[in-house]
């Protein structure tokens, strides 16, 4: 799992891309599965923005990026609908 | 003068009087709902409905206006809250959290600072940059990531701070505009992150 961040022109990170990689080609994962599985390491919504589905290569999670380190080691998004990731 | 017509609108929309002590009561206070211009109605059941509700309410002082004008058509019994001034138009559901919105937009104006809100719905990030647009000297930009996200992020502060140039070279190549389809793993590999949308020293973790 990879995380970037963005920053407004002139000041600190304001979102944060977590790439949510692992291959869903055969036990695919929709949208509320990738939403499940990031609020379910216990963080709140408003922490979490959109989320893009990428089909069977995963998704791309936007967040903030404090969440985004916090996301990025926590264990139930490393292994999410049985697809390592 | 409701009393007197009382009899007659009974004949002839054929409803059965209300008992006496019922409609006398109803006629005197629809004699005073008349002088007082309120709106009443004509049948002996639906006046002494309204009656009651309306006497509940001026025990209650304050509502009974409300109650009137519900009965005028101007209105609805329950209204719900709404919000005046600078959070006009707001949806009520939204108004504590504009509400609050609005109070750290006030303080980063103060401060010159920049605050930036959580991740916020479509609906209620609307209502927030109406908000902060009627505000002087305070200017929002929503970013969500890329350029058509639904859930947004304000970025809120005065725009000379909002506007002000990059601290560092590296900065100026993270626009607003990025994309983050153009990124993939090689980037981070070939150490041309300092200079693209990476930001964190260890950019995660390759699995």
């Amino acid at each position: 799992m990879n995380f970037f961040c963005t920053e407004r022109p002139s000041g600190a990170a304001v979102v944060a891309l977590l790439q949510v990689s692992g291959n869903f080609m055969f036990d695919a994962a929709d949208h509320r599965d990738f939403l499940g599985a990031v609020l379910g390491t216990g963080i709140e919504r408003d922490r979490v923005g959109d989320i893009l589905v990428q089909g069977e290569r995963g998704a791309q999670v936007l967040a903030t990026p404090e969440m985004a380190t916090f996301l990025s080691q926590a264990r139930p998004v490393c292994m999410m609908a049985l697809v390592p990731i | 003068m409701l009393a007197s017509l009382r009899p007659a609108l009974l004949a002839r929309l054929g409803v059965r009087a209300a008992t006496p002590a019922a409609s006398s009561r109803a006629a005197a206070i629809g004699g005073r709902a008349a002088r007082r211009g309120w709106t009443t109605t004509t049948t002996t059941t639906t006046t002494t409905t309204t009656t009651r509700g309306r006497a509940s309410h001026r025990r209650g002082g304050r509502r009974l206006t409300t109650t009137v004008a519900a009965k005028g058509g101007k209105g609805k019994d329950k209204d719900p809250p709404r919000a005046s001034g600078l959070l006009s138009g707001v949806h009520p559901d939204s108004l504590v959290a504009c509400a609050s919105i609005a109070e750290r937009a006030e303080a980063a104006s103060d401060a010159w600072s920049v605050h930036v809100t959580p991740f916020l719905d479509p609906a209620l990030a609307a209502d927030a940059l109406a908000v902060v647009g009627r505000m002087a000297d305070v200017d929002a930009r929503p970013w969500g990531g890329y350029d058509r996200a639904e859930r947004v992020r304000l970025v809120i502060g005065r725009a000379e701070v909002l506007d002000a140039p990059p601290a560092s070279e590296g900065d100026e190549r993270r626009g607003v505009g990025s994309s983050f389809a153009e990124l993939s793993g090689d980037d981070t590999a070939s150490g041309a992150f300092q200079h693209t949308n990476v930001f964190h020293p260890s950019p995660g973790f390759n699995t």
